[in-house]
């Protein structure tokens, strides 16, 4: 495979096998999500393009407790909410402690996706204002000094508040992408001699990954990737080799038309979906397209940008982070992986039976 | 509110620097030079001299200080973009922005921080098998864990250069984390290492103790680093419960 250095514009040939590890597909939603910026989903797209398939495209997860600083989402860790910190609305003018309420055997300690969701809701609510606050104030100055002194140093660093003072204005962001490329139990992708391990891959988490849970596919997978590739002997130089992007560095992609797309794609993809919200954004997406010419490099986003809001119109159900307001309730028949596939320029989806042993 | 942002520009290693001002206006009192980067090269400007400003190339990630790709010269000091707010950073309303000078330029504010990672690999600083970590140096290893390789240290040092044969303290910092878990097996082979790379080089300035973007209590681990690897104390990094790190 030909690789080239982004920062020094090095090409260098390798040969053998190839293990992509290029993180959540972050770049899709520029400066709203939590993760890093130079996981700019770039390399998603262009493979997706050439055939690649993904696994549960559908499939973000949003953290409840994320604030907006310079450029960006900046995750607040769940540890807040573990040691104490407590969630609420202004309903009326007076704290409403919704989780607590709602939820009274976990109150604030729900999943990531009931909590998001719940936070959603209450925003919409015509007795509240829209902004939901991380109240940490009464949390000990031990748990300050020797648990969370990270956490209060960012919120005074990059928010100028004390969260021992005042409680924190938190809103849900993209924090995770479950799906991504398709891999098998080895980490195999759906073309030979490519394998896929970490975010960028669909494995392990299914529609909801639990807090702390990325270590699985970051550690674990990346070791079974590993062992897969040092004890594949097969020849993989007969393997096709996916074509990579060998511009020169002035050749970025188009900021503008991406952020058009991520504003197409939250009004598909938020926490609550339906299917006429997804109709829309289809809609828009192809509009965008049919608007001008694009380079290859734009041309594969919109691509993959049309599988994602594909396979939520798709799964017909709601399953962990994907949540449809017309299809409330999970339906067993679902149960099974979103399949994205680009074929004859087409983006295909199908749902394949999860193997035995998962089922 | 206003900055001028200077900013050293470069098309590759080989071309003669200039130093472009831009005029940058910003809303927010929190915005960080490494937002303003972002948003030119996004939106694009002229610099006062009413030239378009073409794409500065610098490197960034997580954009809230926890991966170091970023380190820069903010006004002669080294320090992460990220962690610059324009607002606190200005003086006489100017922020000057250029590469670290330790290592070479690869474009603008673009440095190849290869040899820290090379210089790492020479020390052997991994684990060569499983280890258990006892949980009384948990504390001071999370503290070395924070060191993002940013290299803000090595700039400031007064003893490092990129060819040396003293590796700095970012290189102490990753040997602090290992020497804390070292297994009996690598102990005679790391020490040397350490040694040689770190304690013998090191001319203690300490000049790298307030620079840190990560805050880390160089000293400390740095005391006991020295007391495990070179004075072979067994019980460097073990804090006892009572005691504070």
């Amino acid at each position: 495979m030909r690789i080239r250095d982004s920062y020094t514009g090095e090409i260098t040939d390798y040969s053998g096998l190839t293990i992509i590890c290029s993180g959540g597909m972050n770049g899709v939603f520029p400066g709203m999500t939590t993760g890093t910026s130079q996981n700019s989903g770039h390399v998603t797209a262009t493979l997706f393009a050439q055939g690649v398939q993904l696994g549960n495209p559908e499939m973000l997860q949003y953290h409840p407790t994320t604030i907006g600083i310079s450029g960006k989402r900046c995750l607040v860790t769940e540890a807040a909410r573990g040691e104490g910190g407590r969630l609420y609305i202004l309903r009326g003018g007076k704290p409403w402690y919704f989780m607590e309420e709602l939820y009274p055997e976990l109150g604030n300690l729900m999943p990531r996706d009931v909590v998001a969701r719940e936070m959603f809701f209450v925003r919409q609510r015509k007795d509240s204002e829209n902004q939901v606050y991380l109240d940490l104030t009464g949390l000990s100055s031990e748990t300050w000094q020797h648990r969370l002194s990270d956490l209060r140093a960012e919120l005074l660093h990059y928010l100028g508040k004390d969260p021992r003072n005042e409680p924190i204005p938190v809103h849900e962001g993209i924090h995770y992408f479950m799906g991504g490329i398709d891999v098998d139990i080895q980490h195999r992708t759906s073309m030979s001699g490519l394998l896929a391990a970490g975010e960028c891959c669909c494995q392990y988490h299914g529609a909801n990954r639990l807090g702390g849970n990325s270590m699985l596919g970051a550690i674990y997978g990346g070791k079974i990737a590993a062992d897969t590739a040092a004890n594949d002997d097969s020849a993989a130089e007969n393997a096709p080799q996916p074509v990579t992007d060998n511009e020169p560095y002035a050749a970025e992609d188009d900021a503008k038309c991406i952020r058009d797309i991520s504003h197409i794609l939250l009004g598909g993809l938020g926490i609550v979906r339906d299917a006429e919200t997804l109709r829309q954004a289809l809609q828009s997406l192809h509009q965008l397209w049919n608007s001008r010419e694009y380079p290859v490099r734009m041309r594969n986003r919109f691509i993959l940008a049309e599988a994602m809001l594909l396979a939520a119109a798709a799964r017909k159900e709601s399953r962990g982070a994907h949540y449809r307001s017309d299809f409330p309730q999970t339906d067993p028949s679902f149960r099974k992986t979103t399949v994205a596939v680009c074929e004859n320029g087409g983006v295909q989806i199908r749902f394949r039976d999860l193997p035995e042993e998962e089922a | 509110m206003k900055v001028e942002l200077q900013i050293l520009r470069r098309a590759n290693a080989g071309d003669t620097p200039r130093l472009q001002k831009i005029l940058y206006e910003y809303k927010d009192a929190q915005t960080t030079a490494a937002f303003a980067l972002h948003d030119i090269n996004e939106n694009g400007c002229t610099d006062i001299d009413g030239e378009p400003v073409a794409k500065i190339r610098w490197m960034c990630s997580c954009m809230q200080k926890k991966c170091g790709a970023c380190a820069m010269l903010v006004n002669g000091i080294p320090g992460l973009a990220c962690d610059t707010i324009l607002t606190e950073a200005a003086q006489n309303g100017v922020v000057r922005l250029e590469p670290l000078r330790k290592f070479p330029v690869i474009a603008d504010l673009i440095v190849d921080r290869t040899v820290m990672m090379e210089n790492l690999k020479m020390m052997r600083a991994w684990l060569a098998e499983a280890t258990k970590a006892d949980e009384t140096v948990g504390e001071l290893t999370y503290d070395a864990s924070r060191c993002l390789q940013c290299g803000c240290c090595l700039e400031i040092c007064p003893n490092f250069c990129a060819e040396s044969s003293f590796f700095g303290m970012s290189a102490a910092m990753s040997s602090s984390r290992l020497l804390s878990v070292l297994p009996e097996s690598q102990k005679k082979e790391f020490f040397r290492a350490y040694r040689i790379h770190f304690y013998e080089g090191c001319g203690k300035s300490l000049a790298c103790r307030n620079i840190c973007p990560a805050g880390i209590d160089i000293e400390r681990l740095l005391v006991n680093s020295n007391a495990a690897a070179v004075w072979k104390r067994q019980k460097a990094f073990h804090v006892r419960k009572e005691e504070k790190p």
